[in-house]
């Protein structure tokens, strides 16, 4: 007994302090990072070179702010602007109705129109375009060879993104009308990775946001006979586009409003057009303002 | 009756009681630190299974079973089955053992009995090097040479099976090579003195005498080494391509516990959060196994 009571208090004492330590209160995140100089996104990684970019000309602008962007996908950025964490979460699909029931303060600012590029890799000279329907079948898996649509005889090599992306979600939705993505194809974790395996096999079809960089390592589809040009986008008639989103939790105040502002007056426009993406004042009918909406449902 | 009147022997003895209690503080502060470290591994298994262990209830066996793994926010609107997954870990981490044990216990031989001490200076430091290269580093130099190699020798995606054994072989060897160096340097010299004079010749002598008497150290190697293969989350992330089906030949893309796992931890909420997990639980069953294992196996000693 009298070995053992030493170890015992010490094992309580080392349990109190590791327990005492992890009980920290989680809403001092946003109260206290929007009063200091930093601005912090997160998300959607389609979104993230914009941001970067916005954020570096923010900061030229106004001195002494720091913006921090971090990537993790659509899904984690929605996460992280309602628990707290990131102050503007960057999302490239809808919030959800989930997500919504889960944060119900949740605020959608659309920032611009991103196109979702179908990328082939450059050696696939056959296959110039493909029809949505051949899209689809594509990656519900009912086709598999690339003879099938128009071009050479071997296996379509399909690449996905992870489930938490918004651009997958937007293909989702849109291509596949909801419903699912066959097993065959292999998985990667953000628009670099997709972009990089498809520029490097002649087989491979992946799917990238616009601004994503359409640049001479792949080569992007024409769908129903319509190339993701930028005026394609903006005037609609290539369909597989989406809004890319600021998300907040409740409206945006002091620093994070500030950026959104500038986001989305005509500097910040121009810059993410500067990046590929289509601006909202190009959008014809689209009426622009700078308050936020909240986002319902998945279109 | 022993009366102390000395003031020397006084003394001593006041020096004798300060360093006792001196060394009992040394003594009760090292005993802290030896039971933080296992209480950290305590509350890492405690809140694990307590995540895990109630979704594992919910679904039952189907979780271990099902094929389709489709997960959602809630328990009723997915399908939660790692059959494949399971099998991907499994099948992946038997390959890489394959591949880097024999390698692994080769260099060790090679290392421990026949390199001259040259070459013995020159080999150590590189093995250590490979030990110290973190494990992302070799996950992105797969997959800028190992998989666009293996896309154009063999056709496929690349990201595959064969992939994932040949980096997972390269990353286990430093566990195997210097536990097995270790090992058959600390047999007695009288073995090998007396195979030698019996007329055995070194091959003889290594084959029959050293490595069957530092067996139990070269089994634990493995094992251990079998531990980090299975373990191993950054690399096969990047070149496994995290396609949820059973592999059809060594040349398929390839899903694993640790892989699926970071791939979806970053959103994934309710539900599916529980049933990552649940993965977590099946993997730390998985190598609670492995390491009991080579405890067991590492405590045998070999007598002739």
């Amino acid at each position: 007994m009298k070995k053992i009571f030493p170890i015992v208090l010490i094992s309580l004492l080392v349990a109190a302090a590791v327990f005492g330590a992890g009980c920290t209160s989680s809403t001092n995140n946003s109260s206290s990072s929007s009063s200091s100089s930093t601005v912090s996104l997160a998300g959607s990684t389609t979104v993230q070179p914009d941001a970067q970019a916005l954020a570096a000309a923010y900061m030229a602008n106004n001195s002494g702010v720091t913006v921090n962007v971090a990537g993790g996908g659509t899904a984690a950025g929605i996460t992280a602007a309602g628990t707290g964490t990131a102050q503007i979460g960057m999302a490239s699909a809808n919030v959800t109705a989930s997500e919504l029931a889960q944060y119900p303060n949740l605020q959608s600012i659309p920032i611009c129109v991103d196109g979702i590029a179908i990328i082939v890799n450059p050696q696939n000279t056959a296959v110039t375009g493909l029809t949505m329907n051949q899209l689809m079948n594509i990656y519900t898996g009912n086709y598999s060879n690339w003879s099938q649509v128009g071009g050479s005889n071997a296996k379509i090599d399909v690449v996905n993104r992870e489930q938490g992306s918004g651009t997958r979600s937007g293909i989702q939705s849109i291509v596949l009308k909801n419903g699912n993505f066959s097993t065959g194809g292999i998985t990667q974790s953000s628009e670099g990775a997709v972009k990089s395996y498809v520029a490097g096999d002649a087989n491979a079809i992946g799917y990238i946001g616009v601004s994503g960089g359409i640049d001479s390592s792949i080569k992007a589809l024409s769908i129903n006979g319509v190339a993701p040009t930028y005026g394609n986008i903006a005037n609609g008639t290539y369909v597989i586009q989406r809004y890319l989103l600021f998300v907040t939790n409740g409206p945006a105040t002091g620093l994070a409003q500030s950026f959104i502002n500038y986001t989305l007056s005509p500097a910040g426009q121009a810059i993410l057009k500067s990046q590929g993406e289509v601006s909202l004042n190009d959008v014809p009918g689209y009426v622009s303002s700078t308050t936020a909406t909240t986002a319902a449902t998945a279109t | 009756m022993v009366v102390i009147t000395s003031n020397i022997e006084v003394g001593k003895l006041r020096r004798t009681r300060t360093r006792v209690v001196g060394e009992r503080f040394i003594q009760w502060v090292l005993l802290v630190c030896a039971i933080s470290s296992i209480f950290a591994i305590f509350l890492i298994i405690v809140f694990v299974f307590s995540q895990g262990v109630p979704f594992l209830a919910e679904t039952g066996l189907s979780f271990l079973t099902g094929s389709v793994w489709l997960p959602a926010d809630s328990l009723a609107a997915g399908t939660w089955g790692i059959f494949p997954i399971i099998v991907g870990s499994l099948i992946v981490t038997v390959g890489a053992v394959a591949i880097g044990a024999p390698l692994g216990i080769a260099c060790a031989v090679f290392l421990a009995e026949i390199a001259p001490p040259a070459v013995r200076r020159a080999l150590i430091p590189s093995v250590n090097a490979l030990a110290g290269v973190p494990s992302v580093v070799y996950g992105f130099f797969a997959l800028l040479v190992i998989v666009p190699w293996i896309r154009g020798q063999f056709g496929g995606f690349g990201t595959s099976v064969l992939a994932c054994w040949i980096i997972l072989a390269i990353m286990i060897l430093p566990t195997i090579i210097s536990i097995s160096t270790d090992s058959v340097r600390a047999v007695p010299r009288e073995f090998k003195e007396g195979s030698l004079a019996m007329g055995a010749t070194r091959w003889q002598t290594i084959r029959n005498v050293l490595i069957p008497a530092a067996s139990s150290g070269i089994i634990a190697s493995v094992i251990l080494g079998m531990g980090r293969a299975i373990g191993e989350t950054m690399a096969v992330l990047l070149v496994a391509g995290n396609s949820v089906t059973i592999p059809g030949s060594i040349f398929a893309p390839v899903s694993t516990l640790t892989a699926q796992i970071a791939l979806e931890m970053n959103y994934a909420t309710g539900a599916h959060q529980q049933a990552l997990f649940a993965m977590g639980v099946v993997l730390f069953v998985f190598i609670l196994i492995l390491t009991g294992l080579a405890n067991l196996v590492s405590r045998r000693r070999v007598t002739f």
